[in-house]
């Protein structure tokens, strides 16, 4: 091998730089990518194309290539165009949140939320509430209480589909 | 697929080819493609069957991107970390490419113990390396697949490219075209 005409022909890339540069960006651009990812589970399930997705979110195909490219730095205005679009959730802390404080008044039904009850204070029946007791007691209120945020999560982050959003 | 010309990404230690149609030399494109959802969802939708074959063991495509992309950043560290010594990166292409040849062709892998991620190249001698392509070889053999032939003819003709610049011998490339 003749090293001197390697370094006569050959120019810099700046291949080192920029992956160092990345790894600083890394705190989002693995969010980003996941972000990604889902957008194009959907899209590759619903059989529909790109464009109608960046029609739906209301910007160019070539933005939208862009946001599943997995590099950008997303503004919260554009994740919210994303959930809606698609139909998921990217926010979940903010949406766990929304419904642990959840009360539905408009449909009768009351889903309360008492963290740290001891569990000796809980009954069987008040442990185990599902879509049913919700479905079948339309004008009542209900009272379930849970003894940890972690149990609230197991049991009613299910009952989402059914509890209407922004209540 | 022609040679463009060369960038040096470090100088003595590692090369990477430019090829005319591409805008990016191999190892710069290949890392954008495999950290690009997009990429990578086209590519394994295309290859699903090989995807799904139970060569590798992967059972969603969301899965096998998610993979890509955790080991292309491995991969990048692992050469930028041993960036002067990339003895321990790089290995032998196949068994005909042994270190007693002049040049051999060489590969080097993801971290995975059946990692699909390649990144092909030639070994110039003393720690020095030139990248000439990769791929995610999804099969077996790389002649199996057009984008993994491809890159068997890219070693090919980056070998020529080095040669009619004179950066390797005469000799070498008889004792490499001969396997001596």
């Amino acid at each position: 091998m003749k090293k001197g005409k390697l370094n006569g022909i050959s120019s810099t890339s700046n291949w080192l730089d920029s992956q160092s540069k990345e790894d600083k960006k890394e705190y989002y651009l693995h969010d980003s990518r996941q972000i990604s990812i889902e957008m194009l589970s959907v899209i590759r399930s619903s059989g529909k194309s790109q464009k109608f997705f960046a029609n739906k979110m209301g910007i160019h195909e070539q933005s939208l290539g862009k946001i599943l490219k997995g590099n950008q730095n997303l503004t919260l205005s554009t994740i919210k165009k994303i959930e809606v679009a698609f139909g998921i959730t990217i926010i979940r802390d903010f949406e766990q949140e929304r419904l642990r404080r959840l009360s539905c008044s408009s449909s009768g039904f009351e889903l309360s939320f008492a963290a740290y009850v001891e569990p000796n204070h809980l009954t069987q029946a008040e442990l185990h509430p599902n879509r049913n007791d919700l479905l079948n007691h339309p004008h009542h209120s209900i009272t379930w209480v849970f003894n940890s945020p972690q149990k609230f999560d197991h049991y009613c982050l299910p009952l989402a589909s059914i509890i209407p959003k922004g209540q | 697929m022609n040679v463009k010309g060369i960038k040096s990404i470090k100088a003595e230690k590692l090369y990477s080819i430019e090829y005319e149609g591409f805008d990016a030399n191999e190892l710069v494109r290949l890392f954008q493609n495999w950290k690009d959802p997009n990429f990578l969802n086209d590519f394994f939708t295309t290859f699903t069957e090989d995807l799904y074959s139970g060569f590798y063991p992967t059972d969603r495509i969301e899965n096998a991107i998610s993979d890509t992309i955790l080991e292309a950043k491995a991969l990048s560290k692992a050469i930028r970390d041993n960036i002067d010594n990339l003895s321990g990166v790089f290995f032998p292409l196949s068994p005909a490419d042994n270190e007693s040849f002049p040049h051999p062709r060489c590969k080097a892998k993801g971290h995975r113990s059946k990692s699909w991620l390649r990144i092909y190249g030639i070994n110039l001698g003393d720690n020095c390396y030139v990248v000439t392509g990769g791929a995610i070889k999804l099969t077996k053999a790389m002649g199996s697949r057009r984008h993994t032939k491809l890159e068997l003819d890219k070693l090919e003709k980056a070998k020529q490219w080095l040669l009619e610049a004179e950066i390797i011998d005469n000799i070498d490339l008889e004792n490499f075209e001969l396997g001596l």
